[in-house]
């Protein structure tokens, strides 16, 4: 079979998709760890696209790309829990997790 | 060994749960089934990164991401009352999905000179030694100080970050006890 599937051109295509649901999570939801997660779809799509750029152009930069997608993986994880300190301290204080209710600074 | 019928058969597959999976996270109103979708959405993804010779990756990608991140989510989950979440406010679902089609759009315009520019461009490859994106040629890599590959810093650093999320973490979540004076 000449015209194969797993190419780069589709790997990035897949990347892309992905980073638009997480775009779309973040922008369409209102409850705040749905954006969380949707932060982390975006993260992984990213991650993707490193991996895949360093798969198909025939390992250009070694095993660097490697390193520099668990440096991505472990700010992921802070930034994750980070967030989610966040969302426990929004709902002690407000009763909901509701991203419409956090409007003090509006007009 | 792997003749390319599979392998682009796994890939397709692949791509489709994930899309599936990960749509359904940003979709279903129950944030707990989201949870599980998105753990179900990294399992495919994970295959991908062992389809490109990410071995180290994907297995951390499945420790880390699926093994403690989501856990993190689920001891929220807990702790927050979801039968207060009013989904009368959402707006009419017109404008989401109009939401949704716009990013796609914009999204497809900054990517398309990208895909343009890499199709039909470079084939596909081998890897070149057997040893490639193993834990152990990238434990060489970060842990070998003094070559041409200076990651050690950058290694100790990034735990000094873990460390700082965990002291931002544990001042934010800390609830402040009302203190009785003797």
């Amino acid at each position: 079979m000449e015209t194969t599937f797993f190419n780069l051109t589709n790997c990035l295509i897949l990347s892309f998709i992905l980073f638009g649901i997480g775009c779309f999570g973040v922008i369409a939801r209102r409850n705040i760890l749905i954006i969380l997660m949707s932060i982390e779809i975006m993260l992984n799509a990213v991650n993707l696209s490193f991996l895949s750029f360093n798969y198909f152009l025939h390992f250009i930069g070694g095993e660097k790309a490697h390193y520099f997608v668990l440096l991505i993986i472990a700010v992921a994880a802070a930034e994750a829990a980070v967030g989610l300190a966040l969302l426990v301290t929004i709902y002690r204080n407000k009763k909901n997790t509701d991203s419409n209710s956090l409007e003090i600074m509006k007009g | 060994m792997i003749d390319a019928f599979w392998f682009d058969s796994l890939f397709i597959l692949c791509a489709i749960f994930s899309i599936l999976l990960f749509l359904l996270v940003v979709t279903v109103k129950n944030p707990v089934y989201s949870i599980l979708f998105l753990i179900g959405g990294f399992i495919p993804i994970a295959v991908i990164y062992f389809m490109l010779n990410a071995y180290f990756i994907g297995i951390i990608q499945i420790l880390v991401y699926a093994g403690a991140i989501m856990v993190l989510f689920a001891f929220v989950i807990m702790m927050i009352d979801l039968s207060k979440d009013d989904y009368k406010k959402d707006k009419p679902l017109v404008y989401r999905v109009f939401a949704g089609i716009a990013i796609f759009i914009a999204l497809l315009i900054v990517t398309i000179p990208v895909i343009d520019f890499t199709s039909g461009l470079f084939n596909h490859l081998n890897s070149n030694s057997s040893n490639f994106g193993t834990i152990e040629s990238i434990g060489k890599m970060i842990f070998s100080p003094f070559k041409e590959n200076y990651f050690l810093l950058s290694f100790e650093l990034v735990s000094m970050l873990i460390l700082l999320g965990i002291v931002g973490v544990i001042i934010l979540a800390k609830q402040r006890q009302a203190k009785e004076e003797d």
